[in-house]
């Protein structure tokens, strides 16, 4: 069946026209109110924690809103498939709609960006993964806030009271550990994964997430963290899930001016070594580790991380064995 | 015969002495080095092997239309770029190496496997869909 984007999305709002009881949560996102409305108490514990950092304890008028629910309450609409996955994980656009079907997890995400609306539907939430809850609706956020100017982005990012280091590199880096190791030597935590970037005079970095995923080598280098573990049936066999705000309530930042873009990686070293990057190398780290993480990526998305590295100084870290020597260099950039 | 960007999926950036190109349907992405980097950019500009041989001659006082030509053979291959009837071409700020330097195509395909998705043919009871079998 041929269904327009538009034809498509007012069959999932009829749906959710079924759904009689729902609750409402609403975040700070950056300068946006994000109001999340789910059908059962089941999805909101998955998706929330992530989130919890940015809470509003009120809901204020929504700049966007996003509706969750769970096809084993509602089944979907019929809609075109063939054109919802004609790109697959890059997903689909037409008319200001954004489709993205994402099949390992059957999980549905819609974005009307010109109505500032949006559906993640799932099949059934008991059977998602436990790394959905570490970074939720990242696809809906990606997209929707590129539309206003703002891009979410690839990195780790820590601060000091006066302002931020992006910590960049593609997965095995370092970045887990190096925020950790921040963290424990009194560093804000702003992101370990995902966070959002915004161009300007004085380009700022927002916090999105508080959760890590952290490698068996991290908890190995930080055992005593164990017992924050979010997922302790899987932690041994994938990544462990943690959430930040558990361990470091009082280090967490929700933004910050950011001073220094610093490129990670590991060699067999004692000591860390810090040295000047040319733009370039920078940012061709950071434009590739979210062109390739994200769907939806764009022309827009490297104008946007161009525009927002342009002025900041950059750096490599090489990192070394020792965890406090590596911190004492990133402080040393936020001097 | 001129070319153009073969598809909005191909998305290409240039970063100092390196242009990196990215397929978003595949989610394979390029890095292009060398002299490679006013190829590219002249293809882009509608110049076509001989016109790119002719600048490159008069640049560097030497017959480099093989290498030129393996280059853009590479680019073909990979689809990144694609013959186009238009005639019209100009010069851009291009980046001239003092040197020529051998032109490099690097391909990464870490994201590869992760975008190779089996197509859709029918939807279950619940609406979602169902690969088959």
């Amino acid at each position: 069946m041929i269904l327009t984007g538009r034809e498509q999305f007012e069959r999932l709002d009829h749906k959710w026209t079924y759904f009689c009881h729902t609750t409402t949560s609403s975040y700070q996102i950056g300068p946006f109110v994000l109001s999340l409305i789910f059908a059962s108490p089941s999805l909101k514990e998955k998706i929330t924690p992530a989130f919890n950092h940015l809470k509003l304890n009120q809901n204020p008028t929504a700049d966007l809103t996003v509706y969750l629910w769970d096809t084993t309450e509602q089944k979907l609409p019929t809609l075109d498939w063939h054109s919802i996955n004609r790109n697959g994980y890059h997903g689909h656009y037409e008319d200001s709609i954004y489709f993205h079907y994402f099949d390992d997890i059957n999980a549905l995400s819609v974005l009307n960006a010109k109505k500032n609306k949006a559906h993640y539907i799932v099949r059934n939430v008991q059977k998602l993964p436990w790394w959905v809850s570490g970074s939720p609706l990242q696809v809906i956020l990606h997209a929707w806030l590129r539309e206003k100017g703002l891009q979410l982005t690839h990195t780790a990012a820590v601060a000091n009271e006066q302002g931020a280091v992006l910590l960049t590199g593609k997965g095995g880096s370092g970045k887990s550990t190096a925020t950790l190791s921040c963290l424990t030597e009194g560093l804000y935590y702003l992101s370990e994964d995902y966070c959002i970037l915004a161009p300007g005079k004085s380009p700022q970095v927002f916090s999105l997430y508080q959760s890590a995923k952290w490698t068996s080598h991290t908890r190995k280098l930080f055992p005593h963290y164990d017992q924050f573990i979010a997922n302790p049936d899987t932690a041994n066999k994938e990544k462990a899930l943690i959430y930040y705000q558990d361990i470091f309530p009082l280090q967490i930042k929700t933004s910050a001016p950011i001073r220094a873009i610093v490129s990670l990686k590991i060699e067999d070293t004692h000591l860390p070594v810090l040295e000047k990057q040319d733009l370039p190398s920078s940012l061709k780290s950071l434009i590739m580790s979210t062109l390739i993480q994200l769907p939806f990526s764009h022309c827009r998305t490297i104008s946007l991380l161009k525009d927002v590295t342009a002025q900041i100084p950059c750096y490599q870290l090489t990192l070394g064995k020792d965890l406090k020597e590596n911190t004492r260099r990133i402080q040393e950039i936020l001097l | 015969m001129s070319y153009k960007v073969f598809s909005t999926a191909i998305i290409h950036e240039l970063l100092d002495d390196e242009v990196i190109v990215a397929n978003l349907d595949t989610g394979v992405y390029y890095s292009i080095r060398g002299s490679g980097v006013t190829i590219w950019q002249l293809l882009l500009a509608g110049h076509d092997l001989t016109s790119i041989a002719a600048l490159f001659k008069e640049k560097y006082q030497s017959d480099l239309f093989a290498s030129l030509q393996s280059f853009i053979n590479q680019i073909l291959k990979e689809e990144l770029l694609t013959p186009t009837l238009s005639s019209n071409h100009f010069i851009p700020n291009l980046v001239w190496l003092e040197e020529f330097q051998t032109p490099t195509l690097e391909k990464y395909e870490e994201m590869k496997n992760l975008l190779m998705l089996d197509p859709i043919h029918e939807v279950d009871e619940q609406g979602w869909p169902s690969k088959s079998l």
